[in-house]
């Protein structure tokens, strides 16, 4: 009898083992496996400068300045350059929040929020 | 000619508030050049991270940059670039998608998650990683100087007075506040009424559990003590930079509370009643830089626990966190009285079995 | 009692003891698991203990179905069928006759492996209680897929509170039931019989006939 109580109880211990082996083995963390990861690593693979830029600015004539030239030019001076090519680049700033300081609402008109309305802030 | 650098951006947004480090908690000149630990998209390669710049999320429109602004959500849909190839990158879904766990046992269940908590909550369980951040500004003892000095420095360098703009407290490795958010934020205006007896929260986090767009979201909390138009009961705009030298109304020429906002209201145009106090004030920053390594990421008991990081986050039953204590102790006592009861009951049969010996 | 003849009887097939054991392993290891999870101790860590038990739920769930299966195959679901004979006379013998060394009033017997108490108890676990427990758990376990299954109107707090409810029955089931295998003629003398499926019986005693099980025809 003694036996038999034995083998039963061993059986039952083996099924419950038999169980917890799965839990033990979802609980391990398999690498680079998560589907979020892989997708990422995916959509940013292309390095940014192989992806778009077909011209060299250091190239443009416009844009050599003369050294002793550069010495007393104002920043606002090399924008003009760029602008005389990117010609939308200065009508499309204006309309930001980097030059309002306003917030927009859905029709694009400045709002009362940001630094440059009546925002306030505790810092 | 090139891209915007970090260098670039941050020469502005690392320096918020008035000085490195202030402002954000998740954006600070350590993302110059910052480490895998510190976040795993800017880091450097040297670091093994993927040297992101901030254009690579922030992606731009007709030089509007993607990113919130105020009360506009950084994104209106949660959406991969599969769905939206030519949507903004700034949402964490663009790039990882809707599923970014695995799927099998419990990492199903992180992705179970992605419904109701946003990446950052787990994945930065900690702000201000690398260097202090202020967390507590008292304009109030602004003006003065402390045991005879006009700036006072903390054990960390960092300054904890500074006579032109009062006391401050830092902190670093900072635990963020949570709160349901659905991307927008309500602010404060100098023309809104406020309640001075409480704590005024300057901004908030719109969002409920209800909300089917609201998920939980981890903030910065800057807490301060601020001026205020005590008859009115609006917060006033003091005006603080002196224009030029003879300039005597700016608080930062004569440390004169009353002649800077009465200044600074009139140029916003806004009426002052000239009886101004000091009242405590909230105002919140979404915690979405920095985002730490996988390994990094806060693990379910953090949550799932009685006094944890979610224990103010009301409206909703979290497991590990809620119950009914009248459950519970009807639970226990049902437990305690059966353990009593066979106690007693095998105690009796013990002693009445030891009775019928003697006999 | 001990001065009856006894005789040995096979009361509990293999299959019925091997169920009852893995069962109460897994009861025991879901009790344990379950109260962590909702939050009244610290063991293994939240996220270990949620996913010990939804595997080793999901496990009982298909021994269960097996449980159900072999039940009605072998007919032995009608030692279930509750019957209030003699039912007075056991509450009785456990709360008096007992202490006195009376002996018990229903023996156990191949047709009638379980007395009128244990009936009724068994019963009410096995179509009542772990059904229940099962059904919410399953829910529970589901939560994020309530939408898509039109259960949308189902309450998180009102499942794990009723499950949870579930389980503090179980665990004073267990308690008890625990306790009841002492009362033997040896204290260890049910539970030897749950392993070894003989149990020891008084020899002159007669099994009535409304405490049969019907015979298959």
């Amino acid at each position: 009898m003694l036996k038999r109580k034995g083998r039963w109880l061993a059986m039952t211990l083996a099924a419950a083992l038999l169980m917890a082996v799965p839990v033990c083995a979802s609980a391990a963390v398999e690498e680079d496996g998560a589907p979020g990861r892989r997708m990422a690593i995916q959509a940013t693979k292309a390095k940014p400068i192989v992806r778009t830029i077909t011209a060299d600015h250091s190239k443009f004539k416009e844009l050599q300045f003369d050294p002793e030239q550069e010495k007393t030019m104002r920043p606002e001076e090399v924008t003009q350059t760029c602008l005389k090519c990117h010609n939308q680049a200065a009508l499309q700033f204006h309309q930001t929040i980097h030059w309002t300081w306003r917030d927009f609402d859905e029709n694009g008109k400045p709002t009362d929020l940001g630094k440059g309305g009546l925002s306030v802030n505790n810092f | 000619m090139g891209r915007p650098s970090r260098q670039n951006c941050g020469s502005c947004h690392f320096y918020g508030g008035g000085g490195d480090a202030v402002k954000h908690g998740d954006l600070d000149s350590s993302l110059v050049k910052p480490a895998k630990n510190l976040d795993v998209h800017m880091g450097t390669l040297e670091s093994g991270g993927q040297n992101f710049t901030c254009s690579r999320c922030h992606t731009t429109r007709n030089h509007h940059i993607a990113g919130r602004i105020y009360d506009k959500p950084a994104a209106l849909e949660r959406k991969s670039l599969l769905q939206d190839d030519l949507g903004d990158k700034i949402m964490c879904e663009s790039c990882h998608g809707m599923q970014p766990h695995k799927s099998g046992g419990m990492d199903s269940k992180l992705n179970d998650h992605v419904d109701k908590v946003a990446c950052q909550s787990c994945h930065i369980a900690e702000f201000a990683r690398s260097q202090p951040t202020k967390m507590s500004w008292d304009w109030s003892v602004a003006g003065q100087l402390r045991d005879g000095k006009a700036k006072v420095k903390g054990p960390d360098g960092k300054a904890v007075f500074v006579k032109k703009k009062g006391a401050f407290v830092w902190e670093q490795n900072v635990v963020p506040e949570y709160y349901w958010f659905d991307g927008t934020l309500d602010y404060v205006t100098v023309e809104d009424p406020i309640d001075p007896t409480g704590e005024v929260w300057l901004n908030r986090p719109n969002g409920s559990y209800d909300d089917p767009f609201s998920r939980i979201m981890p903030f910065k909390v800057h807490r301060g003590k601020t001026p205020y138009d005590k008859v009115n009961k609006v917060m006033v705009i003091p005006h603080l930079f002196p224009r030029n030298k003879e300039d005597k109304d700016a608080y930062w020429k004569s440390f004169d509370w009353q002649k800077a906002i009465k200044s600074g209201m009139k140029y916003a145009g806004q009426k002052y009643s000239g009886e101004y106090g000091f009242v405590d004030t909230a105002y919140v920053f979404p915690t979405t830089h920095m985002v730490a390594p996988r390994e990094k990421a806060l693990d379910c008991a953090q949550c799932h626990t009685k006094d944890g990081r979610l224990e103010n986050l009301e409206g909703f039953y979290m497991p590990g966190r809620d119950s009914v204590e009248l459950i519970n102790a009807a639970g226990w006592t049902g437990v305690i009285g059966a353990l009593v009861a066979v106690f007693i009951h095998g105690v009796m049969r013990f002693v009445a079995g030891l009775r019928r010996k003697e006999d | 009692m001990s001065e009856h003849k006894m005789k040995k009887i096979y009361l509990y097939s293999k299959f019925e003891r091997f169920w009852h054991w893995v069962q109460s392993v897994l009861i025991i290891l879901l009790l344990v698991t379950g109260f962590e999870v909702h939050g009244s101790f610290e063991l293994l860590g939240f996220m270990k203990a949620v996913d010990i038990h939804n595997t080793i739920g999901l496990t009982w769930l298909i021994l269960f179905v097996f449980i159900v299966f072999w039940m009605f195959v072998t007919h032995e679901y009608k030692q279930y069928i509750p019957t209030t004979k003699k039912l007075f006379e056991v509450a009785m013998y456990y709360s008096s006759g007992i202490f006195k060394g009376e002996p018990h009033p229903v023996q156990k017997s191949k047709n009638a492996k379980h007395n009128p108490m244990q009936r009724l108890t068994y019963l009410g676990l096995t179509a009542v209680l772990l059904p229940f427990q099962m059904v919410t758990g399953l829910l529970y376990w589901a939560y994020n897929d309530w939408a898509d299954w039109g259960l949308g109107f189902l309450d998180l707090e009102v499942l794990a509170l009723l499950h949870l409810i579930g389980g503090f029955a179980i665990l004073i089931f267990l308690i008890v039931h625990v306790y009841m295998t002492t009362t033997g003629h040896t204290i260890t003398a049910h539970i030897a019989a749950m392993f070894s499926g003989w149990e020891e019986v008084p020899e002159e005693e007669t099994v009535p006939d409304w405490e049969r099980k019907a015979e298959r025809h």
